[in-house]
């Protein structure tokens, strides 16, 4: 007798397919009860969920992001289910609100508790200074309608969480900006999110929509063309006939379908990566200072010391010079406030104004056509992006928004644009505040970054596995952290910071590495600093370096094709731009560029 | 208020069974974190091995599941989801720390496999087992867990990982083929 194959009897064991075969063999049988066996003791040993109960954070985490499906919610409020979803959702926005004193960070374990930082503000606003009173009340919107249920409980006005702030200083310089930045947008059938993204990408400011006004933004479809008019104005012509406006406040350009925004969006606030700068005091002093430059440097030296300075800042309300009071306060409100980050670059100056008279609709061609017009460099990200990808109708002097339709990014430095794949993780040092994000998000970044400063190994570990896992959110305040705690913590800060740009493959770009940190020698610094004209596109990195006569030794394979749209490049900027997006970097060796792992030129240029 | 004594009185046993159409209607997350939190976290923990990248990995497919919930088909099992949402992220996280060991034998074919001519895998091996489970490549022990431990039949792993039930069935019987090696 033939017997079936193992599979088959396998098949028949676990219930997956009956054989008639295994069923009257006795031999066969034997066999499939033996796997039948096995099946148990597996199913004995793996069996059963885990008892493991959700850690509070989830709750918290899960109450800032509002539950939404596809379709509307069944209209049934009295509903046992609703109502329970109710007292949830009411008792994560207690959890959040009333933390009990300590803070759990992910893995549910209890670590130092940490001053809310609403109590200061409360406190503040029930103090007797005028002064102090319309501070606090400046920097409590920026916590969001999640502090008003504490309002209340404080017997002060939950209004207060939810109030317009008043417009300020950095309100003003918004409302310059958008006066005289231009812009050339040309769009069919958008929604209000996407048009507005293209606002936000070429300003750098922060653009909410106000829900309560306009409840359904991406329901409308928006053909909106205009070429290098101030972005105030194209605000105007593109909002004006549908009825809506937009207004400054807090550092955000809200649009909406009132005179003034219903709400400031989700709550927010900033990451407090550091207390009580010893220096703040002093610097704190000098801002009274009769010469005007230490009065300057002290006020700068202050905003880097961020939340460091806070207390100092508050005290300083108190000095009898009034020129204290006014640069504390100034200060006090950029802390309480999200930062817009709107840096421009020399390069995008060239760009402006520029006409692109059909170029084609490939990447290639129009970078082209833009180089040679505006004589700015591009270089795409080489093996990721190539010179005949559709760009479809490239916008006049638009080059973020053309290049956003072909889902790629421009990566602005001083002399050379990268062109990248959008989403590519490429982020940038350059610090303009605190990190603002949901509360609870800052409050497991704060206690984090205060576990692995801390002198206990335990928690170090711990709180490194978590930054680990909260990823490039961590970046910004272990890079402030870094900054300005003492020098072992700092260095496990720079250690994570590290670990966690690797392990997201994300490159840094305003970060000075290899070459850069290098000690050079004047003919080493002409050798980066020579000007490369004239590259033919589709050459390796190496026979680039070949055609214009720098000595090379490339430690690493680097086989993709480089396309370079230049009409002068320095050779430093081409190395970095072509190395480093791709975990690479270089170092000079003599006068030999060598071109390796970004590991390992870490590892061969000393800091 | 103190939050804790608060939960303490929350009407749970009226969740727990709530269908999870009425609880996506009610757009319950809290509920649905309570009710599925335990097998989430008892799947990760069996691919990932580490408590502390379970808990966080668990957490992480809840938030994903969120933040996806259009993408959810109504029809569908919602627990299921979750598990395909938090077998990707394991995945991934593995595959990014570079721990995702590399299989040999990614296809399907049939593998070589004698009939078992006695018990090897024991209970009394228990933790024995476990271990060899832990050491199994990524996609074999998916689907043991997924099969074992949270008890979904072969046409709903085939779903939950988006391979064929035949698929499915090879997986496991070759998870079986490596446990007795290992184990023997």
């Amino acid at each position: 007798m033939r017997h079936p194959d193992p599979l088959e009897v396998h098949d028949h064991a676990w219930g997956f397919r009956p054989s008639a075969h295994v069923s009257s063999c006795a031999e066969c049988r034997r066999a499939a009860e033996t796997a039948e066996s096995e099946r148990d003791a597996l199913r004995e040993a793996l069996a059963g969920g885990s008892a493991e109960a959700p850690p509070e954070t989830l709750f918290v985490r899960l109450a800032a992001r509002k539950l939404r499906r596809g379709r509307a919610p069944a209209a049934s409020p009295l509903s046992l289910a609703g109502m329970a979803a109710g007292i949830l959702s009411l008792l994560a926005l207690g959890f959040l609100l009333f933390p009990g004193g300590a803070v759990r960070d992910p893995r549910g374990a209890a670590t130092q508790p940490l001053p809310d930082p609403l109590d200061r503000l409360i406190a503040e606003f029930k103090g007797p200074s005028a002064e102090r009173r319309a501070l606090a009340a400046a920097a409590l919107p920026s916590f969001g309608a999640a502090a008003a249920e504490r309002l209340r409980k404080e017997g002060l006005d939950p209004a207060l969480a939810e109030a317009v702030p008043a417009s300020g200083l950095e309100d003003a310089a918004i409302v310059d900006l958008l006066k005289s930045r231009r812009i050339t947008i040309d769009l069919q059938n958008a929604s209000l999110p996407e048009v507005l993204e293209v606002f936000e990408r070429e300003s750098g400011l922060r653009f909410v929509i106000d829900r309560k006004s306009i409840p359904e933004p991406g329901a409308e479809r928006i053909s909106f063309k205009v070429s290098d008019i101030v972005m105030d104005g194209a605000l105007r012509l593109m909002l004006g006939p549908r009825w809506r406006s937009h207004v400054v406040r807090g550092g955000i350009v809200f649009v909406t379908g009132g005179d003034v925004p219903a709400v400031l969006g989700p709550a927010r606030a900033p990451v407090r990566v550091l207390r009580d700068a010893p220096e703040a005091k002093a610097l704190a002093a000098a801002l009274g200072s009769a010469d005007p430059k230490e009065r300057e440097g002290a006020e700068s030296s202050l905003r880097l010391l961020g939340f460091g300075a806070e207390a100092a800042l508050w005290d300083s309300l108190d000095s009898d010079d009034p020129e204290v009071r006014s640069r504390a306060g100034k200060l006090l409100r950029r802390l309480c406030t999200p930062q817009p980050v709107a840096r421009s670059f020399p390069v995008e100056e060239k760009l402006r104004g520029a006409t692109v008279a059909g170029p084609g609709a490939r990447l290639g061609a129009y970078l082209e056509v833009l180089a040679r017009e505006t004589g700015a460099s591009f270089v795409l990200d080489p093996g990721r992006v190539g010179p005949s990808l559709e760009v479809g109708s490239p916008s006049r002097d638009a080059l973020r928004a053309t290049l956003r339709r072909a889902k790629l990014q421009a990566v602005f430095f001083d002399d050379v644009i990268l062109v990248a794949r959008e989403g590519e993780p490429i982020l940038r040092r350059e610090w303009n505040g605190p990190v603002w994000t949901a509360p609870d998000e800052a409050r497991r970044l704060e206690s984090l970054v205060e576990g692995l400063s801390s002198t206990d190994a335990g928690r170090q570990e711990e709180a490194f596995r978590g930054l680990l896992s909260a990823g490039l959110s961590a970046i910004e305040p272990l890079d402030e952290a870094s900054r300005a705690l003492e020098p072992a913590a700092a260095a496990r800060c720079r250690a994570a910071r590290r670990r966690i740009l690797d392990q997201e493959g994300a490159w840094m770009a305003d970060e000075p590495s290899g070459a850069e940190l290098q000690p050079l020698a004047p003919e080493q610094r002409a050798l980066l600093d020579r000007e490369l004209s004239d590259s033919p596109a589709g050459l390796t990195l190496g026979k680039l370096l070949d055609h214009h006569g720098i000595p090379h030794r490339m430690a690493v394979k680097l086989d993709v094709p480089v396309h370079a749209f230049t009409r002068n490049l320095k050779a430093g900027s081409l190395l970095k731009v072509l190395t480093r997006p791709s975990g690479l970097d270089f170092y000079l060796d003599g006068g030999t560029v060598v071109v390796d792992t970004a590991a390992r030129v870490r590892a061969a240029v000393p800091k | 208020m103190n939050p804790e004594a608060a939960r303490s009185t929350l009407p749970m046993e009226l969740l727990a069974d709530a269908p999870d159409e009425v609880l996506l209607r009610a757009g319950d997350a809290a509920a649905l974190a309570r009710k599925y939190y335990g097998p989430v976290y008892g799947l990760v923990r069996r691919l990932l091995r580490d408590p502390a990248d379970a808990r966080d990995a668990a957490q992480e497919t809840f938030l994903r599941a969120v933040a996806h919930l259009k993408e959810f088909q109504p029809g569908r099992s919602f627990r299921n989801w979750l598990f395909a949402i938090a077998a990707n992220h394991a995945r991934d996280l593995l595959r990014r720390r570079r721990q995702l060991p590399l299989d040999p034998a990614t296809g399907e074919s049939l593998p070589e496999l004698t009939l078992p001519d006695a018990r090897l895998l024991r209970e009394e091996d228990r933790e024995r087992l476990l271990a060899a489970v832990d050491r199994l490549p990524f996609d074999l022990k998916v689907a043991v867990a997924l099969h074992f431990q949270q008890e979904l039949s072969y046409p709903e792993i085939g779903e939950t990982l988006g391979i064929s039930v035949n698929a499915v069935r090879i997986r496991l019987y070759r998870a079986l083929g490596a446990l007795r090696k290992e184990l023997s």
